[in-house]
């Protein structure tokens, strides 16, 4: 009873990625369809690069993969995040949330922050539009609470991700594989064999021959099957040094990032633990660059970008084989949620794979240039508006996008939506205002609603949300209560 | 600087309907409004069926849905029914609405597929309730819960245009639209930078404006008689240039739903009004002559015609640039395409819509007419791939016409979604445009494209719970729609109806 031909799936590599393919595909295929794990005995150090935020979409990918809040909550250090919170920012020394929220409400048909901008000359202290927002006057207090079910709760808006640790969230995928009985090879690879471009089996370190139909590359390119000159659309190389340690203060719901695109540090609150997470860019001239050749020797590196054809044959590249973000925003995680479901969609059915690879490759670069439009969005507007030379198309195409939509925004407060964008209007709403790229005009339509009326509709919203962020508990009290409290629903189930 | 004054050149749906949209957004902010129009001059009335969107467009004008039927003599629509497309024999349904409910997040045509391969067949429009109850010219309101069969479905209308256009001007001439009869003789420009200033009419009187909507239809008068805009021409694509049309009696109950048939060199509509039939032919002259169409139009009817046969002809594309200088274009004046989706009135609308979202003021920002362009290019392009699909998934060999697409060359963006479906029922998305996945599956489907696989996924669950699950769809929505009363009496009872 099977439609394909495809009996043999070979994944390539045990980090963050290689464990989620492998997860999502168990779930997925029917249970006569091969799956092999490889193990190559490497180290994950280079996860780290998939940062310390998800996006919202983790809740239910994660669900997908079989592994439920709960269990996310008690089997690792993972806490809630309603976004990050971006300090002294660039040159501009820009600060503000950015926060997963519901879309602001509609007045009148007209959207939110063009009622900001008519009233911010006579009434600037209403005109942040911060307060506005619950889960920015919640993470703001270091508060949390899960988004209501009732309309008139402006919790109802909340929408949350989560702050979490590459490693041990490969750990709780690694103890499901475990548990699901996916045969796992350990060994490095030694030799690859090919036939007319395909990959037939690999050679491991084992002595072990892994045949399959199809192979997916979550290593940083061992397969190298394709053309190795991956075509990057926003080439820089990161360093990445990473400090944990235990902290008892009160933790915060949502990130902290100082510093600038190319050199930044994060401040994430797990359960138990502070992280933070330095960022910064290496110079890709080898000249006496001191700075970089002494901090190159700790830390790990790597270069960002993402390739245009990362399915060529029977070979898919997923994860950081095929592409790179930077860790500044829920991008990297979020991207790699949008492959794996991606590849879903387009499990192979036989040899010939041409239309699934076009069709993977062609929405993967999609979503990538407007993720990467999305970081290309944290540098100042003159800079990008000034940018001229670039160094591919792809690059070109990003900033066009971005230019885009910095005219809009700046001219009349348009959030300017190409098909089917990973970061929503809210997310460009906030970053746009955050970086004080404020509209010359407003929506025309805004002037019909009575200035009092506006004023007064403000102030409600304002103040609902400031009197909820007042009632509802710190996060690591949420956390403690709602573990003890699914631990004695969990007990009474058993019992019963 | 504020725009103080807006100026509509012609008075048919596109300009009334631009009438009332802008007069309910801008009459209370200082925004004067007058609309020429000519009696001397016949409107096309283009599509009278239209799409769901046209409720969004009438409820934020708070226009009553009762009233609205009345006074437009309008039937509900379901979707439209294609006979012959696939090939002479066949009939289908594209719904507003989808098939079934996706199954563990995967599409539900694919465990359809499933079961199709494995011999155990059944119409993909068995799935679907707004087919079945059309089938059965059975409608009502979706009830509440969105989830349940029988609810998560929309629906529009079909109406007289000319009527529609009447109500809107109505409702324009309430907000303060001032409708002026005249001719326009001579269109006046800004030496400087070609923006138009003013029309003078007829009787010597001048209409000065700061923005003009140029509802004039095919010629265009301001967009391309003034300012030159050009025409992209999408007449290879879709060669049909001429129309011809009739209204006839109506035989039976008035039906929820618009019928188009494939005929040898074009197609024929059918749409139900509460007191009469519209009908027309669409066809491609290169391949009948005018008389031809006419009598094989004439010969099909299915009541005594009521109106002499009217001749159209018309050249499929678009208008380089919607939005020029201090111009917009909407309606048949910003292009053209056959109705045979009932894409008409959804373009003027979402031309409106956006033109009130991007209203510019006196300095006309390039960036806001950009932006426009932009957001009317991409809705006119995916209404043509679509509209293209139904000409080219076909296995029809019998005429010219149908050989002419058989050989087609298709624009890429059509062909790999074609080829993506073929394959494995992959259907290709995207987020602006107005037909999504379900649309693409009914016509592909209906019109005899089966792929040769599906989503393995869909293998996961075990057969006989799919079937007995997909089987429970069929059968609960014949249930629901044994429940639906009658279209002809549901509308008596809503109280739309003329007749009492």
């Amino acid at each position: 009873m099977n439609n394909s031909n495809i009996k043999n799936i070979i994944i390539c590599g045990n980090g963050l990625a290689g464990v989620i393919t492998t997860a999502a595909l168990a779930k997925a295929l029917p249970k006569e369809t091969k799956l092999t794990l490889i193990d190559t005995l490497c180290t994950h150090e280079k996860d780290i690069f998939y940062g310390n935020v998800t996006s919202t979409s983790t809740y239910a990918f994660l669900l997908s993969l079989g592994i439920t809040e709960i269990e996310l909550l008690t089997q690792s250090n993972t806490s809630f995040s309603l976004g990050t919170h971006y300090l002294d920012w660039g040159e501009e020394k820009n600060s503000w949330y950015q926060c997963h929220h519901q879309p602001l409400p509609l007045i009148q048909g007209v959207m939110f922050h063009h009622y900001l901008n008519r009233i911010t000359a006579k009434f600037p202290e209403q005109s942040a539009i911060g307060p506005y927002i619950m889960s920015v006057c919640a993470a703001n207090k270091g508060v949390f609470a899960h988004p209501s079910k009732d309309p008139k709760n402006p919790l109802k808006n909340i929408e949350y991700g989560y702050h979490f640790h590459p490693a041990e969230l490969r750990k709780i995928i690694g103890r499901k594989l475990d548990n699901w009985d996916i045969n796992i090879e350990k060994g490095s690879i030694k030799s690859i064999e090919k036939s007319n471009g395909e990959i037939k089996s690999l050679t491991l370190s084992n002595g072990a021959n892994i045949s399959g139909d199809f192979f997916i590359d979550c290593t940083q390119g061992n397969l190298g099957i394709y053309d190795k000159r991956i075509n990057f659309g926003h080439n820089r190389t990161l360093k990445a040094v990473e400090n944990i340690s235990p902290h008892n203060e009160i933790i915060g719901s949502c990130r902290k990032v100082h510093g600038n695109i190319e050199k930044w540090k994060s401040q994430t609150f797990l359960q138990d633990k502070l992280q933070i997470l330095n960022i910064s860019e290496i110079s890709n001239k080898k000249d006496n660059d001191t700075e970089s050749r002494t901090h190159h020797s700790t830390g790990v590196t790597i270069t960002t970008g993402f390739s245009e054809n990362p399915w060529i044959n029977n070979c898919l590249r997923l994860g950081h084989s095929a592409a790179v973000l930077s860790p500044l925003t829920p991008a990297p995680i979020m991207l790699l949620q949008n492959d794996v479901k991606r590849m879903l969609e387009l499990i192979p059915i036989s040899h010939d794979m041409k239309i699934e690879a076009k069709e993977y490759n062609r929405r993967f670069t999609e979503d990538y240039i407007h993720a990467s439009t999305f970081e290309s969005a944290f540098q100042p507007a003159q800079t990008i508006i000034k940018k001229e030379s670039y160094e591919n198309k792809i690059e070109e195409l990003i900033y066009d996008k971005l230019k885009n939509k910095i005219m809009q925004f700046k001219s009349r407060g348009i959030v300017l939506q190409y098909d089917l964008e990973p970061f929503n209007n809210e997310d460009w709403i906030q970053i746009h205002l955050g970086m004080k790229r404020i509209p010359k005009r407003y929506d025309a339509l805004a002037d019909r609603l009575d200035e009092t009326q506006l004023i007064e509709t403000l102030k409600n919203i304002k103040k609902n949300n400031f009197i909820i962020s007042e009632k509802i508990p710190p996060l690591n009290k949420y956390i403690t209560g709602l573990i003890k409290y699914l631990r004695k629903q969990n007990d009474k189930v058993q019992s019963k | 600087m504020k725009i103080e004054k807006i100026c509509i050149v012609g008075g048919g749906t596109a300009g009334w309907m631009s009438a009332a949209g802008l007069s309910n957004k801008f009459s209370d902010l200082g925004i004067s409004i007058e609309l020429v129009e000519s009696d001397k001059i016949g409107t096309v009335g283009v599509g009278e069926a239209t799409l769901p969107h046209i409720r969004y467009f009438n409820n934020s004008l708070g226009i009553n849905e009762k009233d609205f039927m009345l006074a437009t003599r309008a039937t509900f629509k379901l979707g439209i029914e294609f006979c012959d497309w696939g090939k002479i024999g066949d009939q289908y349904v594209h719904p507003f609405g989808d098939y079934g409910i996706p199954i563990d997040n995967i599409e539900y045509h694919h465990f359809w597929l499933r079961l199709l391969q494995k011999g155990h067949k059944s119409r993909l429009c068995d799935h679907s309730f707004p087919v079945l109850a059309a089938e059965s010219g059975k409608f009502q309101h979706p009830q509440g819960d969105n989830n349940e069969i029988g609810s998560n479905f929309g629906y529009a209308y079909q109406f007289d245009s000319g009527l529609y256009a009447k109500f809107l001007r109505k409702y324009s001439e309430a907000r303060n639209v001032i409708r002026t009869e005249g001719r326009v003789t001579e269109v006046l420009q800004n030496h400087e930078n070609g923006n138009i200033t003013s029309i003078l009419l007829e009787d010597g009187s001048t209409i000065e404006a700061d923005i003009f909507i140029d509802c004039s239809g095919f010629r265009g008068l301001l967009i391309e008689q003034t300012l030159k805009t050009g025409y992209e021409d999408w007449s290879n694509w879709l060669p049909c240039n001429k129309a011809v049309a009739v209204q006839c009696e109506q035989e039976g109950p008035s039906l929820p739903y618009t019928r188009a048939t494939a005929r040898t060199a074009g197609w024929q509509w059918r749409i139900p009004l509460q007191h009469r039939t519209g009908n027309g032919y669409v066809y491609w002259d290169k391949y009948i002559s005018d008389d031809e169409a006419t009598h094989q139009l004439l010969s099909t009817l299915e009541g005594r015609a009521i109106t002499e046969p009217k001749q159209l002809f018309f050249k499929t594309g678009k208008r380089k640039k919607l939005w020029q200088k201090n111009v917009i274009a909407i309606g048949l004046s910003g292009g053209f395409m056959e109705p045979l989706e009932s894409t008409s009135i959804h373009l003027i609308q979402e031309g409106i819509t956006s033109l009130i979202e991007l209203f510019p003021d006196k300095s006309f920002p390039e960036s806001d007419i950009e932006e426009y362009n932009r957001r009317m290019n991409l809705n006119f392009d995916r209404v043509r791939d679509f509209l293209l699909l139904h000409y080219v998934a076909t296995q029809r060999d019998d005429s010219d016409m149908w050989n002419y697409f058989r050989n087609m060359t298709l624009p890429s963006s059509l062909k790999d979604k074609i080829t993506a479906w073929n394959n494995r029922g992959y259907l290709t998305k995207y987020e602006h445009g107005v037909f999504h996945p379900p649309s693409w599956l009914a016509v592909m489907a209906g019109q005899n494209l089966m792929p040769k696989s599906y989503d393995i996924r869909a293998n996961r669950i075990d057969y006989n719970i799919i079937k007995s699950k997909l089987d429970s769809i069929r059968n609960d929505n014949r249930i629901a729609v044994k429940n639906t009363p009658e279209h002809a009496s549901y509308l008596q009872e809503y109280g739309a109806s003329i007749v009492k």
